[in-house]
Order: structure tokens, then C-alpha cells, then sequence
């Protein structure tokens, strides 16, 4: 016998039973990331780790940052760099004291002496020639096109992208450092709080499927205006906030747009307490300068780690201006001092609540530039060089090839754009293992790290961190 | 009378010959040369010939024309390769940063062999690169695989001076 039931009874229960559906279709989901979860192997233990992405956007010159210094290949990289060359006979290039020689002398910018000291005391290293591969690259693969290259090599927006989600392949803006706190984030006694924490903005590094970032300023983090005055009509209006963000809803998204608001303000209640009760750095960071103004902010949240609960947590800061298709030199021999200011402080920090063998410090940027100059800079290219700082970096040292600097080299597309002899998979690999990841793991986060890097394999892909 | 004619006659030509030397041994100097540019090349097509070679962009025709102005002629390069990724879907996965790289692409060199702008355009120099209308290459500015920004180094033919254009504009 069919029962017929009227149009206004139809649709209610249409309603009724797609709300069942989303939220069955949504338990299962969660069941499946919570299988997906359990299967991963977590580490043990309390000890605190945290990841600084330092990011230099607009893609910065970075052979005019780590650069030859021997007479032979100081002059091979004249030649190419022309007008845009450091003067070695002016005293523009500090040489680094290597632990082990790499067959070729090479020096830094000389607006970096902080840096130098920390290279030459063992406490940061270099990455030679590395960018975005999908897969081990030659120039002759590169010039016959039988080999898949990054998307959008060479422009901005899609080599940001990929330095931040170390997947060239494809559009995804799920970043590494997201997928490695999903992994890790469990080892965190907070729920309330992310592990990523960025003073730059949003960013796709610290996105992940289920954890993203926190965002705060450089003077910390902030809350909804007038939330917490005590005069006036504020406490009213601060009571009918609270009201509304946490009043059960029927309808399913305003109810988690509200919690979510709720959970924002608990956020910044909880580490803006945390970061004020905790004790000011004595550590002098440099004025005016907002690479500076941010690392302090990362060094007093480190310092407030345990009043956070926290055992592991990226941090990202960014520096922009590094696009210099002119002025590389000027512009350069004020920017790199601050950075290199910055940094030696946020160290100086570290050192001072001790934490400095708990935090690593690397460097990142949109990609190389052109050996060659437009006559005025240096253009979009590909491979760079990268620092890492940090106690648990085997420092003093160069790693992956540091290549050759003439035109038309083996690693040269043209204009001396260099085809990078290290991949990004194979530098963030490296320090996601000390982070934590598991060799297991590591294809979870960085998917084609199997192109570069058997997992299981002792000691990690590069052999900068110390990875006992 | 005869005598005194003829030494009339030569006084009259030596004032005249030390007045002529005093005049070229003190006249100013020339002044120094200007800077030399390049003449502008021909990169246009002239409108009074029939073009059989490019029947499909008629665009690219008026890149470079006098009767427009610079700017205009970034705004149809830009919006030639906008048209071109509006088509060839694959070229994200083409490396593309240099002038010489980018012409290739517009000039037909793309898995659809589209080609927006004749290989022989007068504007395509030796190097296959796109000039602008002084002659020298646009700089192409890869924002993103999808934007692609343009600049001229205007009459001066230097990049990055006061004179140069930009599209689109800052």
C-alpha cells in the first residue's frame, strides 16, 4: 500500500534525511582519517622541536649570498655575473672556514658577518643549488622534454607554491608543514591552539588536511577590538559576543562558525596569557627591522612552550623584496645585513632559554636567479642556495653540489638558470626526520621524496641534521 | 698704375686669408655626440600591404604601429598571450622566463601550433625574441603559469629607467 505524504511533509523529511547522509558521510570520513592517523607511527617521548620557515619572497639572488671565493672559480663566476659580481679585490665576499672541503673555496655576501660567525662556529650550514624536481633532471632531459618539470617553473606564484608543498606536479595548496603536524600534532598537550604558528599571514606550508596555521603579529596575538575594555557599554557588548558564539544553533554551519569564532577568542586568551606571563628576552633583537620584529615573536613563543603545552611546532616568518631585476647589489647590501642581523639574534635568543639544539631555522625562497644580468639585475631562474641554523645542524658545512658558474654549463637552461643538483624533497626530508616524522612517514609528507631518497636508508638524504 | 693694382690686389687677398684662418682657429668646439641609439627597426607591418601571413590574429598586425601608442602595443602583446593559454591548456608545464622562450610560444610553438604572432614578424628580432617598437626585447615578467606581466625600456632602450612601460600597470 503506498502512502502518499504531502509536499511541506516531502520536503521536511528530504531535509531531514540529508542531514543524515552529511553526517553520516561525515563520521565515516572521520573515521577514515582517524584510521589513517592511527596507522601512522607517532613519536614518543616530550621533547620539543620546532621548525622556522624563514622565506624570502620574490625569489632571491642566492649566488650573490653563498658564492665562490677561490681565484678559479671566483673568476668563473665574474665572468657569468658581469656587472652584478660582488668585487672580491674590495672586500665584498667573506670566505667560510669548511669542515671539509668540497673541492671549490667559497665565501658569502659580506653584509653577513653574523652568518659567517655562525657557519664558521659550527651552528649553520648551506644548501648548494637546490629548488623544485620532480624527479632527478638533466639538462639534456630538460632540452628534449622527456622528463615532467615543476608547473609553472620559473614564475612566481606557482614556485612559492611549490617550495611550500614540495609537490611541483600539481596545484595542491596543502603545504609540508601541514601534513606534518597532522601526523605530529597528537604529540601537543593543546587543543585549542595550532602548532603552526605563522607571523607572516596565511601561507600554504603550515596548511595541512586537518591542522593550519595560527596567525599572529609580530606583536603577538590579536583579539577581537574592544573584546576585553572594562568600560562603558564594552562588557554589554562582550557578554552578547560571548551570547552568541555559544548558543547551540540548529542550522550546521552558523553552529560551527560560532564555535569556531568561540575557539578563536579561547586561542588568543590562551597564548596571549601565556606569551605575557612568560619572562621578557633579555637577548637585544635590532631595531627597525621586521625580520627581527618577527623572529623575537617565534623566540618568546618558543619560551612559552610548556605553559602551551607544546612538544613540536612550525613557526613562519617571510621577508619580501628579493625580486630584483634591478638594483641586485644596492638593494642586496641592505637586505642581507638585516637578515643576517635577524637571525644571529633570533640564535642569541635560543641560546638564552636553551633551546637552541630544539630549534632549526631554514631558509626558502621562490626560486634562483639568473646568473646573467638583464643589464640592470637578475631574472626569474631556478636552482639556489639555502642556509639552515640551528644547535642540531651539522653546521660549518656545504651541502648537496655546489655546481659550476659558467655560461652553457651542464646545469645551465640558459642565461644561467641552473637545474637544481638537490631537490627540495631531498632538503626538507632531512629536517623533517629530526622534526620527528617517522621513515615510514616521510612519503606522507613529502610524496616524491622516493624519487631522491630511499626512506629506510641510514642517515638522512643530506646529512646536515643530527639526526641521533 | 698697373703695379699698384696688383699690390692692391694682394693685400686685399692676405687680409681676407688671415681673417678666414682666425676665423676657423676660433670658432667653439663642436659639441660632444649624443649617445648613439639603435634607429628603430621596422617592426610593424606597413598597412598599405596586404599581409597574406598571419590571416588569423589580426591583432598582431598593429603591434608596433605608429599610429598607436607604446602602451598599446604591451596591452597586445599581453592579451595575445592571454589568448594563447585561453587555448594551449597545457602550458603550465612548459618552462617559460625568457623573451626568446615566451616568443616561441606565441609565435606557434605550442602543442596546438597556435600562432598568435607570424613567425616573421618584423617585431621577432635574430634572436627570436618579441622587441618593442625602439627595437629592444619586452621584458617578460612570470607572475604566475597564468599572468604574465610586460615591460618596454622605452626610447631609451634601457630597462628599469623612468622611461620605461609597464603592463599592466603599477
Amino acid at each position: 500500500m503506498s502512502k502518499l505524504i504531502s509536499r511541506r511533509k516531502f520536503i521536511g523529511q528530504a531535509c531531514c534525511s540529508a542531514v543524515g547522509s552529511t553526517a553520516l558521510f561525515s563520521t565515516l570520513l572521520n573515521l577514515r582519517m582517524a584510521n589513517t592517523a592511527a596507522a601512522q607511527s607517532v613519536p614518543a617521548g616530550s621533547d620539543y622541536k620546532a621548525l622556522v620557515c624563514l622565506f624570502f619572497a620574490g625569489g632571491c639572488d642566492s649566488y650573490n649570498m653563498l658564492l665562490p671565493y677561490g681565484d678559479a672559480e671566483y673568476a668563473e663566476y665574474a665572468a657569468i655575473r658581469g656587472d652584478l659580481a660582488l668585487s672580491k679585490a674590495n672586500g665584498e665576499i667573506l670566505p667560510l672556514l669548511l669542515n671539509q672541503s668540497i673541492g671549490k673555496d667559497l665565501g658569502i655576501h659580506s653584509g653577513m658577518p653574523e652568518i659567517q660567525a655562525l657557519c664558521n662556529a659550527g651552528n649553520a650550514a648551506w644548501i648548494a643549488n637546490v629548488g623544485t624536481l620532480v624527479q632527478p633532471t638533466t639538462k639534456e632531459q630538460y632540452q628534449a622534454e622527456s622528463v615532467i618539470l615543476p608547473l609553472g617553473l620559473y614564475s612566481h606564484a606557482d614556485q612559492i607554491r611549490q617550495w611550500q608543498t614540495s609537490v611541483p606536479q600539481d596545484t595542491s595548496s596543502v603545504g609540508w608543514g601541514g601534513r606534518t603536524a597532522d601526523l605530529l600534532h597528537s604529540l601537543n598537550n593543546n587543543e585549542n591552539i595550532s602548532m603552526n604558528i605563522s607571523i607572516a599571514g596565511n601561507n600554504t606550508w603550515q596548511s595541512g588536511n586537518e591542522v593550519f596555521e595560527y596567525v599572529v603579529s609580530p606583536g603577538g596575538s590579536t583579539g577581537r577590538s574592544r573584546y576585553e575594555e572594562t568600560w562603558g557599554v564594552n562588557p554589554a557588548m562582550s557578554s552578547a559576543i560571548d551570547s552568541q558564539l555559544t548558543h547551540d544553533y540548529q542550522n550546521l554551519f552558523v553552529n560551527t562558525f560560532a564555535k569556531k569564532g568561540k575557539g578563536a577568542m579561547d586561542a588568543h586568551a590562551e597564548f596571549s596569557s601565556a606569551i605575557d606571563e612568560s619572562a621578557t628576552l633579555e637577548t637585544a633583537f635590532p631595531e627597525d627591522n621586521y625580520l627581527a620584529d618577527q623572529l623575537r615573536m617565534v623566540a618568546q613563543t618558543i619560551q612559552a612552550r610548556s605553559a602551551l603545552g607544546m612538544n613540536r611546532q612550525t613557526f613562519f616568518v617571510q621577508v619580501g623584496g628579493w625580486d630584483h631585476h634591478d638594483e641586485v647589489l644596492g638593494t642586496m647590501g641592505t637586505m642581507l645585513p638585516a637578515v643576517s642581523q635577524a637571525v644571529d639574534a633570533f640564535y642569541s635568543a635560543l641560546a638564552e632559554i636553551n633551546a637552541q639544539d630544539n630549534v632549526t631555522l631554514f631558509t626558502a625562497s621562490d626560486f634562483g636567479r639568473t646568473l646573467t644580468s638583464n643589464g640592470a639585475g637578475s631574472d626569474h631562474a631556478w636552482g639556489g642556495n639555502h642556509l639552515i641554523v640551528g644547535g642540531a645542524v651539522n653546521g660549518g658545512q656545504v651541502y648537496g653540489t655546489y655546481p659550476d658558474l659558467y655560461e652553457g654549463n651542464l646545469q645551465d637552461t640558459g642565461r644561467g638558470r641552473l637545474i637544481p643538483t638537490t631537490s627540495v624533497d631531498a632538503y626538507f626530508g632531512e629536517l623533517a626526520l629530526w622534526f620527528g616524522v617517522s621513515p615510514q612517514d616521510l612519503p606522507t609528507v613529502l610524496p616524491n621524496v622516493t624519487n631522491f631518497y630511499t626512506p629506510t636508508a641510514a642517515g638522512g638524504p643530506l646529512g646536515f641534521m643530527n639526526l641521533s | 698704375m698697373k703695379h699698384s693694382l696688383w699690390i692692391a690686389v694682394a693685400i686685399v687677398a692676405l687680409i681676407a686669408g688671415v681673417w678666414f684662418y682666425d676665423t676657423r682657429h676660433t670658432a667653439p668646439p663642436a659639441p660632444e655626440p649624443t649617445r648613439r641609439l639603435k634607429p628603430p627597426p621596422p617592426s610593424f607591418y606597413d598597412p598599405s600591404e596586404p599581409d597574406p601571413r598571419n590571416p588569423t590574429s589580426p591583432l598582431a598586425r598593429t603591434l608596433n604601429r605608429p599610429d598607436h601608442s607604446a602602451q598599446r602595443d604591451l596591452e597586445i602583446v599581453y592579451t595575445l598571450l592571454f589568448q594563447t593559454r585561453q587555448f594551449v591548456k597545457d602550458l603550465p608545464s612548459r618552462p617559460l622566463g625568457t623573451n626568446a622562450e615566451f616568443t616561441a610560444v606565441l609565435t606557434g610553438d605550442n602543442s596546438l601550433q597556435l600562432a598568435a604572432i607570424p613567425p616573421n614578424h618584423p617585431a621577432v628580432n635574430e634572436s627570436g625574441e618579441l622587441t618593442d617598437r625602439w627595437g629592444t626585447p619586452f621584458l617578460f615578467h612570470p607572475v604566475s603559469s597564468s599572468e604574465t606581466t610586460l615591460r618596454s625600456a622605452g626610447p631609451d632602450q634601457q630597462l628599469f629607467t623612468d622611461d620605461d612601460l609597464v603592463y599592466p600597470e603599477e
